[in-house]
């Protein structure tokens, strides 16, 4: 039965594919416009102004690509945040001013995000009514990287930037403008103000190698998990699945949301480096992550920044008492929740990790996690194994409702990893080799390139293969359909 | 004696390359190790859009190779398992005095629930419609569907088989003699080899899978759909031919007159586009002495042509409408 849905499914989503979102980095109008850029950008790049006006077009450029009617929003964002920013260094109330910025970023983003969900929620209106109901894209990224400038440049930790086409260069550069990383003022701001420009790409062997394993992420195996697993959770709740044993296509999302979005960070880092900007890392193997704590810590680590700097902090952070940090870090973690769409399914999302954080606070302080921290040998790595295997499936448990935004959905899937028809455990299409081929060949290439030392000689050429070799069998081994970049709708 | 020793440890002491020439050696040992373990990977694991051009794979399917369709069903059995109301119209089959009936072959406008065979079915009482409704039909699919049910006994009033401009792209894709059964009975095609290199592409699947990738394995290499609306090749006109003249050969046997029903498309409906495919399918069919009902007169008479399609440009319910009103006064104007 799950066959004849996986093949009807791929009928009706080659019908949807005309819809298009913003343009992917694996699409070819963007291949095109990077080129364009860059070879323009070489010839250009010891002229200041000359730098701005074309990274800035060509940023204007892939935002607006068949979305001309965003770039009003995107420009008011920049208008107001620069404007805010200049006026709070100059105001007797900057406060104020700053408050007045946050509160724009926040009432816009709200607005396009929750105002949906919010009528059909509290007012009668049909879920129909807002069919072509659209979110600017990066609209998030945006506004998060807006408030961290602006409340920075209150805190004195960095200037306003007095040129408006800088500032909005450094909000809305194409690499990063769509899923982030989301970037503070240090991290690139500072590198596009006057003199600050870089002339030369930073590291292009390394930008090559994580531009080709974004590839090779996005195409080779979270396009082709995404094929594997898309039918069971379109009909997760359905007849087709009854029986099916939910956990693996949970794990499979679990990898293909990681290596969905740490391809796009990876791309996105990896472009800007060949413009000499070097951004900090978004994901460090997350999945191994013994604690929730630690897993927050290794996962979208921009976003968890963000969060602990200016609402964790800001509410209190721990230095309350107990019940004020818990309700801080749950607090956070709705917020942050939400912050990814608007969708109470992503408010429980937010709400299981917040109680997750809370739990490992008051599991630390218990005798028996001293006592288990404490052994050495083999025993703290069976201990250890344990925590990472905990901690993955609490982790796959909350990316049901993150995946799932009906609660019916949701609520079957969890049901699914318990019942289940043990005729039906292991066949379907989770048992596809290719799916779990394509994560072990990533899995080996990342190794034997982090293996490698860049010495002179055989090595260092071994390495430049590895790099051009992985572009290149991305582009062999690439999935049929390729979707968007999840986060893209965040 | 102690000189020479000198001179051999130093030239061992000396790397055998230079330092380029290492650096080569390294760059192009990684690129061998990264193809090896990409031919290994799909020698494995396959992706389905490979598969449809291993026709020596080991995917299974209803299908066995034929000499003048390129595939037909192995067997009813196989038929049933791909299409599933088979079952009905082989209940149909053996009623002592079946009512007589229309069997229709096509694509999404006739097999779709509310297409043209729902809609005979609704709409009109004298006949009895069947049709074997299935996730895609290319047209040598639907000419085995009718093969094997005229061999399986039934026998309807008349037989018709729909094709749209797009069909006739099918066939630009894959022509007749690219298309094959597996081993296994799955629906597979032979690539066209390139003049350079069809030794690599045929023995290496990391090399056939960069080449489908170009569109050079195609009949027709960067053929467009749009382009036949002005013209069609005379290979793909030949595909036809040979198709049409099978089954006119089992329909005469069985004494089942045939039509072939011409769909128009948006384009050529609300829009200026030609009518070449479906001229050169009308003269193929009349030289095979089918009915052709041509709907385009009609269709771009209406008033309103937008109104008979939807939004993905099937046809809506008065698309349908309209159609079936064509079909029933081309069988009543038969002989």
């Amino acid at each position: 039965m799950l066959f004849w849905v996986v093949k009807a499914h791929r009928l009706e989503s080659l019908c949807h594919q005309t819809k298009s979102a913003a343009v992917s980095f694996e699409q070819k109008p963007f291949l095109i416009l990077f080129a364009v850029t860059f070879v323009a950008w070489l010839l250009v790049r010891h002229r200041e102004r000359g730098t701005v006006t074309l990274l800035l077009a060509a940023s204007l450029v892939f935002y607006a690509h068949n979305h001309w009617f965003l770039l009003p929003i995107l420009f008011a964002y920049c208008g107001v945040n620069w404007w805010v920013a200049v006026r709070t260094e100059r105001s007797s109330r900057p406060r104020l001013v700053m408050l007045l910025g946050v509160a724009f970023n926040l009432l816009v983003l709200c607005y396009y995000k929750y105002t949906p969900l919010l009528l059909q929620t509290f007012v009668d209106v049909p879920a129909n009514a807002f069919e072509k109901w659209s979110i600017p894209y990066g609209i998030s990224f945006y506004a998060f990287t807006g408030i961290a400038y602006m409340v920075e440049v209150y805190r004195k930790e960095t200037t306003a930037e007095p040129s408006f086409w800088r500032y909005t260069l450094s909000a809305c550069f194409f690499p990063h403008l769509v899923a982030g990383p989301i970037l503070r003022p240090n991290e690139f701001l500072d590198r596009v103000r006057h003199g600050a420009l870089p002339t030369e790409p930073e590291a292009p062997g390394e930008a090559l190698w994580l531009i080709a394993r974004g590839f090779f992420k996005k195409l080779v195996v979270a396009d082709r998990i995404a094929v594997t697993i898309d039918p069971f959770f379109a009909h997760v709740n359905g007849p087709a699945t009854e029986g099916v044993w939910a956990l693996p296509y949970v794990w499979l999302y679990a990898l293909q949301i990681f290596f969905d979005f740490s391809a796009y960070t990876d791309m996105a880092r990896g472009f800007g480096m060949l413009f000499g900007y070097r951004w900090p890392e978004n994901f460090d193997r997350p999945y191994l992550s013994a604690s929730v704590t630690e897993f927050w810590r290794r996962w979208h680590m921009t976003l968890s920044r963000f969060l602990r700097d200016f609402l964790y902090i800001a509410l209190g952070g721990n230095r309350c008492g107990r019940f004020r940090t818990h309700l801080n870090l749950m607090l956070t973690m709705l917020l942050g929740g939400l912050w990814h769409g608007a969708s109470w399914s992503f408010l429980v999302w937010g709400g299981l990790h917040g109680t997750f954080l809370i739990a490992h606070r008051v599991w630390t302080g218990t005798r028996l996690a001293r006592w288990l921290n404490a052994r050495e040998g083999l025993a703290r790595g069976v201990w250890h194994a344990v925590a990472v295997l905990v901690t993955f499936h609490c982790v796959c448990l909350a990316w049901c409702f993150f995946r799932l935004t009906a609660f019916a959905d949701s609520a079957a899937c969890v049901r699914k990893w318990f019942e289940c028809d043990p005729a039906k455990m292991w066949t379907g299409p989770w048992t596809d080799p290719a799916v779990w081929l394509a994560v072990a060949l990533y899995a080996a290439l990342a190794w034997v390139a982090s293996s490698v030392k860049p010495r002179p000689g055989f090595a260092h050429g071994a390495l430049v293969g590895l790099r051009w070799g992985t572009l290149a069998l991305a582009a062999l081994l690439a999935s049929p359909s390729s979707g968007a970049f999840i986060y893209f709708q965040f | 004696m102690r000189l020479l020793a000198v001179r051999i440890r130093a030239l061992f002491a000396r790397p055998v390359l230079g330092g380029r020439a290492r650096a080569c050696a390294g760059f192009a040992v990684a690129l061998a190790v990264l193809c090896a373990a990409g031919e290994a990977y799909l020698r494995v694991a396959p992706p389905a859009n490979l598969q449809d051009y291993l026709p020596d794979s080991d995917r299974e399917g209803p299908f066995a190779p034929d000499a003048r369709y390129g595939i037909r069903y192995r067997s009813p059995a196989a038929l049933e398992v791909d299409c599933p109301h088979y079952g009905l119209v082989r209940k149909f089959v053996e009623l002592p005095n079946p009512p007589p009936c229309w069997a229709m072959f096509g694509n999404s406008f006739v097999q779709m629930p509310g297409a043209l065979a729902d809609t005979a079915r609704e709409k009109q009482n004298k006949f009895v419609v069947v049709n074997l409704p299935r996730v895609t039909t290319p047209v040598p699919i639907r000419f085995a569907q009718a093969e094997m049910l005229l061999e399986t006994g039934l026998r309807p009033a008349r037989a018709f088989f729909t094709f749209i401009p797009l069909d006739a792209h099918g066939f630009e894709l894959h022509s007749l003699s690219q298309t094959r059964a597996t081993p296994g009975g799955a629906l597979a095609y032979e690539p066209r080899l390139p003049a350079f290199g069809g030794a690599l592409v045929r023995n290496s699947r990391l090399a056939l899978a960069g080449y489908t990738r170009t569109g050079w394995h195609h009949a027709r290499p960067f053929a467009k759909a749009g382009a036949l609306y002005d013209r069609v090749d005379d290979s793909v006109r030949a595909d036809f031919r040979t198709q049409f003249a099978a089954f006119a050969e089992t329909a005469k046997r069985h004494r089942v007159p045939v039509s072939v029903v011409l769909l128009p498309s948006y384009e050529q409906v609300t829009r200026t586009a030609g009518f070449a495919v479906q001229d050169a399918i009308a003269e193929e069919a009349r030289a095979v002495r089918w009915g052709v009902c041509d709907v385009r007169a009609a269709f771009r008479a209406h008033p309103n042509g937008p109104a008979l399609f939807f939004p993905d440009k099937h046809f809506s319910a008065t698309g349908n409408d309209l159609l079936l009103r064509e079909v029933v006064k081309h069988a009543e104007a038969q002989p």
